[in-house]
């Protein structure tokens, strides 16, 4: 589930990170306290959006397009993937929208009132190397945007785009500094419509519409400096939009979706309350072999971790009924060196000795 | 010691903070390129920022699309830029710390620098949302906002480009504020094709202003910390001759040469940062009196300034103890001598090529400094000891006493030299400055003529103030900002008939011609008979030759004057007017246009004469404090060998009692040696001080701002460091013999 806060990304640590950007860059050449944070966040008043009240019923392709009236959204999406020699990599690609006023009206290109903001990210596991660049730009033609019909989400010449007149197979390109990322993702399980319908209640105040497309097979190429890898693998892509703010209670979440080789998916998350911890809202849920959902009772799974990197928790316990996995990072620093740091990358599952999946991690507030 | 750190700690100080109030408008000295776009076609920067972000240009970090134009406002013609805050990362620093929402993204809303703004004025369609303090008027607005206010929808005039990996720039400009303009550093040239990639130095030269005040400024702080080296070379070899025993005592009992230099490379060390903390006090308590020291931004630039003022100073104090500590083993090398000659010259035709820049230009000044001390002072002692011929007994003690003073110089000879070059730099300031004011003076006497000047008066009715009593001629002038190939302008209209003309030095009247400054001629290569080439922002295309090149001293930006009938002004601003009155209207007039435009202000040319010459006389306060401190540091240097050395003299004086000399005759010589030492002093400072100022008016000016200023060898510059001269330097030959007699009584 990527809603409101507990996703990888949510609409406060979209406007943290683009605040912290900004205001980052600012002290680096001139000492000033320009406050970001009101400039692209709390001065706006979020009530004014859409709102997500369980009215809208997803529909494809319209809901894979931006939904500008909404105040922010992201197009999310991790890969695990592996050489023919089996060296493995991990690729994660965000692209976040943030509307900068409920009823700004389009008047030209330049001034759409939208904003969008990218994470790429790569994992070289042999090498235990983390590569991740980050970019922000306002919504423009040429610049960054997002349509449902042919479906494209872009910041420049990163983006994720639909190949033909269908929505799959979806073409995933970022030339970042130090690496090129050339994927091709192909459906292999049916959509997943998170909470009921999608929409996806958070807390008594907030909630969001959110769907997943999980397992998506993957092959294409990879580029690390001088060397490229043909890689093969399987993605995960979460959407999620909304106008709400996350509480100020809560600290972050830690948030794990998960292949098994058994052709099962398993993605659970949980929020950090300030005050009484990962209890105060978490959710875990099977995706079958067969696409079907089989969302896990609150009771019968906990997490815990075992081992920090840092301050990120890197290895979990992770307990659904009897049975006990070990989550695990593939490597330990996989950081995101953006202006909010957090940890988001490529795990390992065992069941005791034996793996028995892949998938990804995120960690944030810790 | 103290003093050297007191004053390049609070030049370092005052340079950050000269640099800060000269350029406003900070965002543009992040970029070091700039690609102005044919035509003002949108595409052009999407294709090129296509291109970075395919990696066609490693070596750039960052660009931003830029609107430049001007709109009038408040009566006046204002600059307006419009950049993409969402370009690059680091556009977002010119928001400002006040601005408390989304409107800059989302509405027509301004960030206004300068004098003239407040928050939540309406201009044209928009709304000032932030105010910033700055020198000049400057609005910056969100690039869609910009080209509404503009009316030039999807239009980009410019990219600006980024550099990846200029830490180490801002580190050395961190370090030496100017330096990187004193260089006259550019950036590496970049080749894009399709592309014209400029340089930013051009199209900023605000920056280059600033950097040169700031260059110029530590330079003379430089010499503070020079003159403290002599001293401190001059002390540690008293202590080293002083200690000759104790060495020889040191080495018998087999201590090395090193171990024993060390010890006195110690004893330096410790004097120096002990020098220094004591400067490091004096600074915080006169930036605490100039109220600079409460900013925490200034206090890290004052850590900066003090860090580097006793690094400078230790080393200065440690090389001198070295050399000294050294010599008392060798004696110089007469080669030596002849390479620091020969290199001195070398120095100094390399500072005259004009591609050496402004540093070239101190240079020019070094390499004077070093003729003096190896070239001018030794040849003037060995002048004073050639043999005379003896025609009686009285030439003959005359002939002693001269050589006795040459021995006094000799043995002067370092804090001589210190002390020189001190005095000399005072009368090359004095000399330079007041060469400026002469200049200055002129140019304002040409410049404002009798009578009422109106600013910001674009709402003034010209036809009806024709019409009042008193009023004999008005000259509207139009403002409008033109784009070069390589930069911008800021062009005038004015009537140029013969009188107009004359204000900028031009006997005849203009009509298909442009008058330029020398600002403009030396950044666009422009001079007499060359074309003006450019693009006003109405899209007015400009092409007239250059008929004149005038001084603007002050100025940063570069000016054209053009005759108001050679364009089209109904786009140009008509924000100043200069009215001629008859004799004694002038009060009514200015009251009766106050009363009907209070928005306008109305000033007498008379009072803007007398402003602006205050204004320059302040502006050299600084100038001259700093010469002052190293002449203080160089007396104080003199004085205190001359005491060391009184025990020395008083051997000679027995001597020269044994051969029959009177105390009286002793006397006569203490007064004689004083005298022609102190004309000696003055003697050999004066061409120096001269050259210096020939250098500071001819190089360093053109070189650092453009304008030139004609020499002129007045006397108060130079009576007041040539008495100085001569009374320390008679001082310095009367406090030993004061102390004689002192031990005697």
């Amino acid at each position: 589930m990527r809603h409101q806060g507990s996703g990888p990304w949510s609409f406060e640590v979209f406007c943290l990170a683009a605040i912290s950007c900004l205001a980052g860059c600012n002290s680096a050449n001139q000492q000033s306290d320009f406050d970001l944070t009101t400039w692209l966040g709390e001065s706006v008043n979020s009530t004014e959006f859409a709102q997500v009240d369980g009215s809208h019923r997803i529909t494809f392709p319209r809901d894979h397009g931006p939904h500008d009236n909404f105040m922010t959204e992201w197009w999310y999406i991790t890969s695990v993937l592996e050489t023919e020699a089996g060296k493995e990599f991990g690729v994660q690609f965000t692209v976040f929208r943030r509307a900068l006023a409920p009823d700004m009206e389009k008047r030209d290109s330049w001034s759409t009132g939208q904003v969008y903001m990218a994470h790429v990210a790569l994992s070289d596991v042999s090498k235990r190397r983390h590569y991740d660049e980050e970019r922000l730009s306002r919504g423009h033609e040429m610049l960054a945007g997002a349509s449902d019909s042919p479906f494209r989400a872009f910041v420049e010449n990163w983006s994720v785009a639909s190949t033909s007149s269908e929505f799959f197979p979806l073409a995933l390109q970022a030339q970042a500094e130090s690496f090129i990322i050339d994927l091709t993702l192909t459906q292999t399980k049916p959509i997943v419509l998170q909470g009921k319908d999608g929409y996806s209640v958070k807390s008594p105040e907030h909630a969001s519409y959110y769907y997943s497309i999980p397992r998506m097979a993957t092959t294409g190429s990879l580029t690390v400096g001088k060397e490229s890898y043909e890689v093969a693998g399987f993605s995960w892509m979460d959407r999620e939009w909304s106008s709400g703010l996350l509480g100020r209670q809560y600290q972050g979440w830690y948030w794990f979706a998960l292949s098994l080789s058994d052709g099962r998916d398993l993605i659970l998350f949980s929020l950090r309350d300030r005050d009484i911890g990962d209890d105060s809202h978490r959710v875990a849920q099977w995706i079958e072999a067969d696409g079907s959902t089989n969302p896990i009772e609150r009771e019968s799974w906990s997490a815990k971790p075992v081992r920090h990197w840092k301050q990120w928790p890197v290895e979990w316990e992770l307990t659904i009924g009897d049975t006990l996995l070990v989550v695990s990072a593939k490597f330990d620093n996989q950081e995101m060196n953006t202006q909010i740091p957090y940890w988001e990358g490529l795990v390992e599952v065992k069941e005791g000795a034996a793996s028995t999946g892949s998938g990804y991690m995120e960690l944030t507030g810790y | 010691m103290a003093l050297a750190v007191v004053a390049v700690t609070v030049i370092h100080v005052l340079s950050h903070q000269a640099i800060q109030n000269l350029e406003g408008f900070e965002l543009r000295t992040s970029y070091q390129y700039v690609v102005p776009v044919p035509d003002s076609d949108e595409q052009q920067y999407f294709e090129l920022r296509k291109l970075w972000r395919a990696g066609g240009l490693p070596d750039i970090e960052g660009m931003v699309p830029v609107l430049e134009g001007s709109i009038s406002a408040n009566g006046r013609l204002t600059p307006v830029f419009g950049i993409d805050f969402l370009a690059d990362l680091n556009a977002s620093q010119i928001a400002g710390p006040s601005l408390t929402d989304t409107s800059l993204l989302t509405s027509n809303s301004l960030i206004a620098l300068g004098p003239d703004w407040t928050v939540g004025q309406r201009i044209k369609n928009a709304t000032i949302v932030s105010h910033t303090a700055s020198q000049t008027n400057l609005l910056v607005a969100d690039l869609p906002a910009a080209q509404q206010l503009l009316g030039r929808p999807n239009q980009v005039d410019a990219i600006w480009m980024r550099r990846a990996s200029t830490s180490h720039i801002s580190f050395l400009e961190d370090i030496l504020p100017g330096l990187l303009t004193g260089l006259n550093y550019r950036s590496p040239k970049l080749e894009i094709e399709g592309f014209d990639v400029q340089d930013m130095s051009n199209w900023n030269p605000t920056h280059s202003f600033a950097g040169s005040i700031a260059f110029n400024l530590s330079l003379l702080g430089a010499l503070a910390v020079l003159v403290a080296s002599f001293i401190a070379y001059e002390a540690s070899s008293s202590n080293v001759t002083r200690r000759a025993l104790e060495t020889s005592r040191l080495l018998s009992l087999g201590a090395s040469h090193a171990q024993v230099r060390t010890v006195f490379l110690f004893e330096a060390l410790l004097l120096a940062l002990a020098g220094s903390a004591l400067g490091m006090m004096i600074a915080i308590g006169l930036l605490h009196v100039l109220r600079f020291i409460a900013v925490e931004a200034i206090m890290n630039v004052f850590v900066v300034g003090a860090l580097k003022s006793t690094l400078v100073g230790v080393f200065a104090f440690l090389a001198a103890a070295y050399i000294a500590s050294s010599q008392s083993r060798e004696k110089p090398r007469r080669v030596w001598h002849g390479i620091l000659i020969a290199l001195s010259l070398g120095v100094l035709v390399f500072g005259l090529l004009p591609e050496s820049g402004l540093v070239g230009a101190f240079l020019v000044v070094v390499a004077f400094c070093l003729i003096q001390v190896f070239v001018v002072v030794p040849l003037t002692v060995r002048l004073l000891r050639q043999p005379k011929p003896l025609a009686s007994l009285k030439s003959l003690v005359r002939v002693l006493f001269l050589r006795l003073a040459a021995r006094q110089f000799k043995l002067f000879q370092v804090p001589l030299n210190a002390f020189s070059i001190a005095i000399a730099t005072a009368i090359g300031i004095g000399l330079m400055v007041s060469s400026f004011r002469v200049n200055f003076e002129d140019l304002l006497d040409r410049r404002i003529q009798p009578g009422l000047h109106l600013v910001n008066a674009a709402q003034v009715d010209v036809q009806q103030i024709a019409g009042w009593e008193g009023v004999m001629d008005i000259r509207p002038y139009f403002r409008s900002v033109g784009r070069l190939s390589d930069g911008s302008v800021s062009i005038r209209a004015a009537r140029l008939d013969s009188w107009e003309a004359s204000r900028y030095g031009y006997d005849q009247p203009v009509s298909g011609g442009v008058l330029v400054n020398r600002q403009l001629a030396a950044r666009h290569g422009l001079s007499v008979g060359s074309d003006l080439e450019t693009r006003l922002y109405d899209g007015t295309q400009l092409s007239l030759p250059v008929l004149h090149v005038f001084n603007s001293y002050g100025r940063v930006e570069s000016v054209a004057i053009v005759h108001v009938d050679s364009v089209d002004t109904r786009e140009w601003v008509r924000d100043r007017i200069t009215l001629q009155v008859a004799d004694g209207y002038e009060p009514s007039i200015s009251t009766k246009l106050r009363e009907l435009y209070p928005a306008v202000e109305v000033s007498d040319n008379s009072e803007i004469r007398s402003v602006a010459l205050q204004v320059f006389d302040r502006t050299f306060v600084l100038t001259n404090a700093i010469a002052l401190v190293a002449v203080i540091v160089a007396v104080v240097g003199l004085l205190s060998s001359s005491i060391a050395l009184h025990e020395r003299q008083e051997h000679e004086y027995r001597l020269l009692r044994t051969i029959g000399l009177s105390e009286r005759q002793l006397t006569f010589s203490t007064i004689f040696q004083s005298g022609v030492f102190g004309i000696l002093s003055c003697a050999i400072s004066l061409p120096l001080g001269i050259a210096i100022a020939w250098a500071l008016c001819v190089l360093v000016n053109p070189r650092a701002f453009q304008w030139t200023i004609d020499l002129h060898l007045h006397a108060p510059p130079l009576i007041v460091p040539i008495s100085f001269s001569v009374l320390a330097a008679m001082l310095a030959c009367v406090i030993p013999q004061l102390i004689r007699m002192h031990h005697r009584n």
